[in-house]
């Protein structure tokens, strides 16, 4: 096991050097001189001072030489200072990073005790009304927009019923109102993939179910509850799983605009506002840490099918 | 091809999918013809009006026609969904031909390009070659490239996957025996016989670069205003969410009613072409 985990490990680690790569070209192939985009609207500013910036912020070199600073300085956990705030990236990521884990990991919890339960049961009565409202559901779920999704829900549960907060995550220590900041933005972001895992927990189930070994379960007269919890349900966990961690990348992409459209703070609307305000630094930091915990994501996907099927860490 | 369109036809929901695709092309290629006004003409006596006989869908903050906007916005969604997934399949389909084929190192490389890029969710792969693109091509085309480049790594798995199933074939030795060269070989008896899947995974990500494009306009990162796009639309309209919840929610119907009927085409071409290719869309579905 421990052979397989360290060999998985070891295939990740070349494509987190490519992620900061993949960063440094992007952010350097962009439009603008990053000196003049520092003074931003300071108008007549002499060459002196702009070539003195330059060398200060280390884009005098040739690229190569840029590009060495910055591995070294990626290393050692210095992403380099905001243009707008002038504080340094990585304490901010740090400062709000737990916003989107947060919500990442209610988007998930929602999405998984919505999706496998109706999917489940959706399989088990087939052609009933209940199987052909549920996938109609999930159909109209995958296909709109998570942001639409999210501003329906501000409009009828914050401001037609009044039950939730509307805007940002909530007092920090106070574990009430984080949690009740975070429903709607959770519903928001695990919808789709509440409709995706309701969708696979039905065909993996209906695939299990239709199994000999499932027919003799039943011959030798065990109950019905657990040939579809121990049996069957055991078995359809890992096509479920694999669309959980699949979805994970997707989810997390969802957290960058439903950041945006509940005004959270977090990863996604910090990349963003950087975005906005061509702040470079910020958004070649928050890029990368975000591909790092996707990357971290999906080992940590694969992992757990090791656990879940042995004959994935002998193969 | 009747064959085929007999085929999705028998599928009630891949055909209640292409009548509304083929209607919604219908609207935007009409748009000049049917839009009731000039999407951008502006009327600011009659702002914020509710849905009326006059205003169909009510007008918005600066008072134009929430219906012709409507209308126009269907143009920039289709087009972008279109030309954007054209852009990553021909891309896409490149990189995976020429690694499949070739195998070894060539392949190894292009696929842990893939692999870095497949890292980015796609919208913020998008957004980054937006910035990356700055003002170099202008709107729409910025928009377009963007999205495109961002589609291209899921295309070039799945067109590499093909290829190296085909490519140990009888059929393919047999062309290679009587002399073929390695471009006839990929091209014409390769390329050929692994589309199906791409076709299908086209039609299913047109729905998702669909949604891409709407998440990029409703950030504000889209086809710059005045132009109407559906993000663009729910975006203004969630400024007056309490006073006209209709500006924001209609709009949002029209991405997803589209974005719907191309996953049930998609679905339906898919069980059409080849019943063997289950699976393929669940991989579109999956992000955007």
């Amino acid at each position: 096991m421990w052979k397989y985990v360290l060999r998985r490990f070891l295939i990740t680690v070349p494509t987190i050097f490519g992620v900061i790569t993949l960063a440094f070209l992007m952010i350097r192939l962009a439009p603008g001189d990053p000196a003049e985009l520092l003074l931003g609207d300071y108008v007549g500013i002499s060459a002196e001072v702009l070539e003195d910036l330059r060398r200060k912020i280390g884009v005098d070199r040739p690229w190569y030489v840029q590009y060495l600073f910055y591995l070294r300085d990626f290393l050692t956990g210095d992403l380099g200072t905001s243009f707008r705030t002038g504080r340094p990236v990585l304490q901010e990521i740090v400062s709000q990073f737990p916003f989107t884990l947060m919500l990442a990991v209610a988007g998930v919890v929602f999405a998984v005790v919505m999706g496998v339960p109706t999917g489940v049961l959706a399989a088990m009565r087939r052609n009933s009304w209940l199987d052909y409202i549920s996938t109609t559901l999930a159909m109209v779920w995958v296909s709109s927009p998570s942001f639409w999704f999210g501003i329906l829900l501000i409009y009828v549960f914050a401001f037609l019923l009044g039950w939730f907060p509307v805007f940002g995550a909530g007092k920090g220590g106070n574990w009430g109102s984080l949690a009740l900041h975070l429903v709607l933005p959770a519903i928001a972001v695990g919808a789709r993939s509440a409709a995706l895992i309701t969708r696979i927990s039905r065909s993996a189930m209906l695939d299990i179910l239709s199994l000999d070994y499932i027919r003799t379960a039943r011959a030798k007269g065990v109950v019905e509850r657990l040939v579809v919890y121990k049996h069957a349900l055991r078995n359809a966990l890992i096509p479920i799983i694999t669309v959980i961690g699949l979805d994970m990348a997707y989810l997390l992409s969802g957290t960058v605009i439903i950041e945006t459209v509940f005004s959270r703070p977090g990863l996604g609307k910090y990349v963003i506002d950087g975005v906005y305000a061509r702040d470079y630094s910020t958004v070649q930091g928050g890029i990368v840490v975000f591909a790092i915990f996707v990357l971290l994501v999906n080992l940590l996907v694969d992992l757990s099918y090791a656990v879940i099927d042995p004959r994935i860490r002998y193969a | 091809m009747l064959d085929l369109l007999r085929r999705i036809w028998l599928r009630k929901s891949a055909a209640i999918g292409l009548i509304v695709v083929l209607l919604i092309v219908l609207v935007a290629l009409l748009a000049p013809l049917i839009a009731p006004e000039d999407p951008n003409r502006q009327d600011l006596m009659g702002r914020l009006q509710s849905p009326n006989w006059e205003h169909w869908l009510g007008t918005d903050s600066f008072g134009r026609d929430q219906l012709s906007r409507l209308i126009f916005g269907a143009r920039i969604s289709l087009m972008v969904g279109v030309v954007a997934v054209a852009l990553a399949a021909f891309l896409g389909g490149a990189i995976g031909l020429l690694g499949g084929y070739y195998g070894g190192g060539i392949d190894n490389v292009l696929m842990r390009l893939i692999d870095v890029l497949m890292a980015f969710p796609t919208l913020l792969l998008a957004i980054v070659f937006l910035a990356m693109l700055g003002e170099r091509l202008g709107g729409l085309s910025n928009i377009m490239v963007a999205v495109g480049v961002a589609s291209t790594p899921h295309f070039a798995r799945l067109v590499r996957g093909q290829v190296l199933s085909i490519k140990e074939q009888d059929f393919v030795e047999a062309a290679r025996a009587l002399g073929g060269s390695a471009g006839r070989l990929m091209v014409r008896h390769i390329l050929v016989n692994s589309l199906s899947p791409v076709i299908v995974f086209a039609t299913l990500r047109v729905a998702t670069v669909i949604l891409t494009e709407a998440s990029l306009s409703f950030l504000g990162l889209g086809v710059p205003p005045p132009t109407p796009t559906w993000g663009g639309m729910v975006a203004e309209g969630t400024r007056f969410l309490q006073r006209a919840p209709w500006l924001s929610l209609i709009p949002g119907v029209a991405i997803m009613v589209t974005v719907l009927a191309f996953n049930l085409f998609g679905d339906g071409l898919r069980d059409a072409l080849d019943p063997k290719l289950r699976g393929v869309g669940d991989v579109s579905a999956r992000e955007y």
